[in-house]
């Protein structure tokens, strides 16, 4: 932790202040992706990075996922620390093997040897109608994989510290930005996308969760904006005489199973936010960690509100429905509180 | 050219304690899968891939060679492995699944790494390409000298990856050379049957870069085109594709019945196996005299039971070692 | 039915020399494209049928479907290649057999000389796909297609002589129609030659201005009477400059020259390595002996359509072939 501060950015502004941070001390620290330079990235996320450190060190590449993030590989091998931004995580079907097969296994292939050095920045999430193949999140698919570490900030001073700890992990990172979290002037208005970000360089440690909002009557476990709408519903189940205790997990590997155990050892009851994909993912694997590790402390049965296993829909009134809603957790809270 | 006689030994040397070393591999490979075979029984468990015939490719850019270069190359790697001086009682060690392997164990005869020299290997097609092309990014950021080469077969180029990287290396000038092993076929399939055009060195000005034919499996003539292309490279003029007629001159893993190709190419093949042929011309040419050739089949034989004897006698990893090196 | 032969090289224009100078890759696709050119002007000789080298890279057949029924027809040789310079010379010697009235080569220097060997004195029509093409006619196919329709309807007169080195050593023989080189390699390896140090002494039958290679070096040194051969020294003070390659112009150091009538014999200097033929390296130079002897007859496209000529016939409307 460092000296909280006055100090307000957006997400989005937090992200390309801590590369920038890191690229100002690390020579070895660059950036490539499409659009990342002129553009400061569709997103945002390396704004004012090209200004600063010129086009060798912030690359406009060709549109050839397979290539730029495998040459990320041969270059973290060798040296350097690139920043590679896959534009939409829903893109990785045109690169996966250099992701899950080559950059995530490489440590391991060599017995230890040779690290990979490389943080993959990607956008996640949706809620703005950009449809099925813009819109995922698919955290759970690169946490399935062995070799990864991934995270997912959902707050400014996260995002900072996070990008800095990635970058500076000898380890691959995937860094999964939610669209909607990033504060962007073009998306739907999120006051919680807004935060005090200290001016200083400083680190939020990969692997631990953090507690959002303490409370006794229920843990809600969550990541990425949906932790925006598990403290908007806590609001509201406050005023009903519900405590929810609100546990943002920041990363998912590693995963910070202490926390979630400790906290469904407190509240007895567990409710999992996850707008990813309802099956085979992070919901199920939060579960499982909390019927493991808290069995006897459970009151009921765990719960969880996430998008089901459908291609998001366009139409807003289906996406709306699709996608984790405040009034969606307000309601599986209350049931189980009451059940 | 003038070619010095160190580098032709050297070249021969090396062929000879590659071809040794497949042929050794192959042996104990088989020793104790058959009669039905099983895969996954035997001191080297899985699939096998081996480059008996293909020497010429390796060993022609070996002399040209800076420490700190990198190479990146295919399921079938060992040539090129031994070829760049990678560690061979590692390199055998870590194909038997020893705890003294390059990996530990964990990587296999498809996955071998080195830091000294720089080597890495993939077991899927092409994957080794974009990060030839991120080693050179690399070299050429931190001004050290050094150059990729990228290793891949006639089926890879028409992987997406072989496109995708050809286009950054050559959009971005990189010191990279990309060397195609054109040994006619991926696994049962011939390149006529597979690829638009005869010769992959033709694609070369579809990326704006030389490309070269070297048509005979011949390591006195990659000797010449790697040591102009990696000079090339070196000197800042960035990449080229190298393409080579060479011969597989055994299946396309060990157990392949290989019954997709002729008797009379196998036999054609096996007339030109290069060993052979360079083996005379250096005693024709008086480079080499018989007794020094034979003392250099004995030398080589020697070095690489040396390193099956180290990889026979290490131990296998403890079963819970499974779980280290994910991270760092 | 009048027989024209053709072989194309799909090989040639892709060696070493792409790295060491500014020489282009010239591929399978644009050599089938410069065959089909040419076919379509061969057409305009109705009465011909084009019997070819059916090459390992389908090149011919690539040409053929590219000009359709606009170019001549094409039939193939009963040869089974096996993708080296042997196709061609066997080739060649096939088609002399077949009594063709002419040979077309696409492919460079080396194309041509293999096809000299395979059929000495043979009516050339080659087309320039190779690196240097010192030798071959690098002029609109399409334009050499129509000129060989013209000549093979004439007398052979369209076919000038040219002159030719045969080279004997104790490892074997050759023929070279541009140069016979002795250079100081001991290895074939990649076969061209790219540093002019390695220059030992050179027999060359030309001295265009406009070659490249080695006969770039003798048209510096003047003019060379028809029917000769030029040997040249290297090494010593006087410099020569030449078009070595494509993109390379070099300073070549030359000791002394003297012209060789034909049926003239030379012995090589025995201190070097090996003998190049037509910029390739490829004999080893031991016991060697050159006799300039005559080469191919090489199409003149300017004696080709100053003696032929395409009339209307009025009573039919119909295309022939006159004088």
């Amino acid at each position: 932790m460092t000296t909280m501060t006055d100090r307000k950015l957006t997400m989005q502004k937090a992200i390309a202040e801590g590369i920038a941070q890191e690229m100002a001390v690390d020579p070895s620290v660059f950036v490539m992706g499409e659009d990342v330079g002129v553009y400061g990235g569709i997103f945002g996320a390396t704004e004012g990075l090209l200004d600063k450190f010129g086009p060798e060190r912030v690359i406009d590449t060709p549109i050839s996922e397979t290539g730029f993030i495998g040459a990320a590989v041969g270059a973290a091998i060798n040296g350097m620390r690139p920043i590679v931004e896959l534009m939409f995580v829903d893109f990785f079907g045109v690169c996966m093997d250099q992701i899950y097969n080559n950059m995530a296994k490489i440590h391991y292939f060599s017995g230890g040897t040779i690290s990979v050095p490389a943080v993959l920045t990607t956008a996640v999430g949706g809620g703005y109608s950009d449809a099925g193949q813009h819109s995922q999140t698919l955290w759970g698919l690169f946490a399935h994989v062995p070799g990864l570490k991934v995270v997912v900030p959902s707050n400014a001073y996260d995002a900072k510290g996070l990008m800095i700890s990635a970058i500076r992990d000898n380890n691959p990172v995937m860094y999964m930005f939610h669209k909607g979290a990033l504060g962007l002037g073009w998306m739907v208005n999120n006051p919680h996308a807004t935060g005090p970000v200290p001016e200083e360089s400083y680190t939020v440690p990969i692997g631990k969760a953090q507690v959002a909002r303490d409370g006794n009557d229920v843990t809600i476990v969550t990541i990425g904006l949906s932790v925006h709408k598990a403290l908007d519903a806590a609001a509201l189940l406050e005023a009903d005489g519900v405590s929810a205790e609100v546990i943002d997990l920041r990363s998912l590997i590693p995963l910070d199973r202490e926390t979630i155990v400790a906290s469904v050892q407190k509240t007895h009851r567990l409710l999992v936010v996850d707008e990813d994909y309802q099956s085979f993912g992070m919901s199920g694997e939060v579960i499982t960690t909390a019927v493991q590790g808290a069995f006897d402390y459970l009151d009921a049965a765990p719960v969880r509100v996430a998008t089901p296993d459908i291609p998001i829909p366009y139409s807003h009134p289906l996406e709306t429905w699709a996608l984790p809603s405040v009034d969606r957790i307000v309601a599986a809270a209350t049931e189980m509180v009451s059940g | 050219m003038d070619i010095p006689k160190e580098h032709l030994v050297d070249m021969y040397e090396t062929m000879v304690r590659i071809r040794r070393f497949e042929e050794r591999i192959r042996e104990l490979y088989f020793a104790d899968k058959l009669p039905a075979f099983d895969i996954a029984a035997g001191l080297i468990p899985g699939e096998m891939h081996l480059s008996a015939g293909q020497e010429p490719v390796a060993v022609g850019m070996r002399p040209h060679l800076q420490a700190g270069d990198a190479i990146t190359a295919t399921h079938r790697p060992h040539h090129v492995a031994i070829a760049q001086g990678v560690d061979l009682n590692k390199m055998a060690a870590e194909i038997f699944g020893r705890e003294t392997g390059l990996g530990h164990g964990k990587g296999g005869h498809m996955h071998l790494f080195s830091v000294e020299p720089n080597f890495g290997c993939s077991g899927i097609i092409g994957e080794g390409m974009p990060v030839a092309v991120g080693a050179a990014m690399a070299f050429k950021a931190r001004d050290t000298g050094n150059i990729a080469l990228s290793y891949f077969g006639e089926g890879a180029a028409n992987q997406g990856a072989f496109h995708e990287s050809i286009n950054l290396a050559a959009l971005w000038k990189l010191p990279v050379v990309f060397i195609c092993e054109d040994n006619a076929y991926a696994i049962s399939v011939p390149k006529a049957s597979s690829t638009a055009i005869p010769d992959n060195s033709d694609r070369a000005s579809a990326y704006g870069i030389p490309g070269v034919l070297v048509p005979e499996n011949d390591p006195v003539a990659v000797y010449e085109v790697m040591g102009a292309a990696m000079d090339r490279a070196r000197r800042g003029d960035g990449p080229s594709l190298i393409e080579v007629k060479t011969d597989r001159l055994w299946g396309h893993f060990e157990g392949d019945a290989d019954a997709y190709r002729s008797d009379d190419f196998k036999q054609d093949m096996n007339e030109r196996d290069p060993l052979i042929v360079f083996g005379k011309r250096l005693v024709e040419e008086g480079v080499l005299s018989e007794a020094e050739q034979a003392a250099i089949t004995d030398k080589e034989y020697a070095t690489v039971e040396a390193a099956i004897d180290f990889a026979m006698a290490s131990p296998y990893p403890a079963p819970e070692a499974a779980l280290n090196d994910v991270f760092a | 039915m009048v027989i024209v032969g053709l072989i194309a090289n799909p090989a040639s224009s892709k060696d070493i020399r792409r790295l060491t100078g500014l020489a282009r890759v010239v591929d399978v696709e644009e050599k089938a494209n410069l065959v089909a050119r040419f076919l379509v002007g061969l057409a305009a000789a109705p009465n011909v049928e084009v019997l070819a080298v059916d090459d390992q890279a389908g090149l011919v057949r690539r040409a053929v479907r590219l000009a359709g029924d606009r170019g001549a027809s094409v039939g193939y040789l009963d040869l089974e290649v096996e993708g080296s310079e042997a196709d061609t010379r066997l080739g060649a010697a096939m088609l002399k057999a077949s009594g063709a009235r002419a040979l077309v080569t696409i492919g460079g220097d080396g194309t041509v000389r293999a096809a000299a060997e395979g059929w000495p004195e043979a009516p050339l029509v080659p087309v320039a796909a190779g690196t240097n093409n010192a030798f071959a006619l690098t002029e609109e196919p399409t334009v050499i297609g129509l000129a060989t329709a013209l000549a093979v309807a004439g007398d052979g007169g369209a076919f000038a002589p040219t002159t030719a080195i045969a080279v004997q050593t104790t490892k074997g023989e050759a023929v070279a129609v541009i140069d016979a080189v002795v250079v100081r390699d001991h290895w074939v390896g990649a076969g061209a030659i790219v540093s002019p140090d390695r220059l030992v002494e050179a027999f060359v039958t030309s001295s265009r201005r406009t070659a490249v290679g080695v006969a770039s070096i003798s048209a510096a040194l003047g003019p060379l009477a028809g029917g000769h051969a030029r040997r040249i020294s290297f090494g010593g003070s006087a410099v020569v400059r030449a078009v070595f390659g494509p993109g390379v112009v070099l300073d070549i150091p030359v000791a002394d020259f003297d012209d060789l009538p034909g049926g003239s014999e030379a012995r090589l200097m025995e201190s070097a390595g090996l003998v190049a033929l037509d910029g390739e390296r490829r004999l080893p130079a031991a016991g060697g002996l050159v006799r300039v002897i005559a080469g191919p007859r090489v199409l003149n496209l300017e004696l080709a359509f100053s003696a032929g000529s395409i009339g209307l016939t009025p009573a039919t409307g119909g295309v022939s072939l006159g004088r």
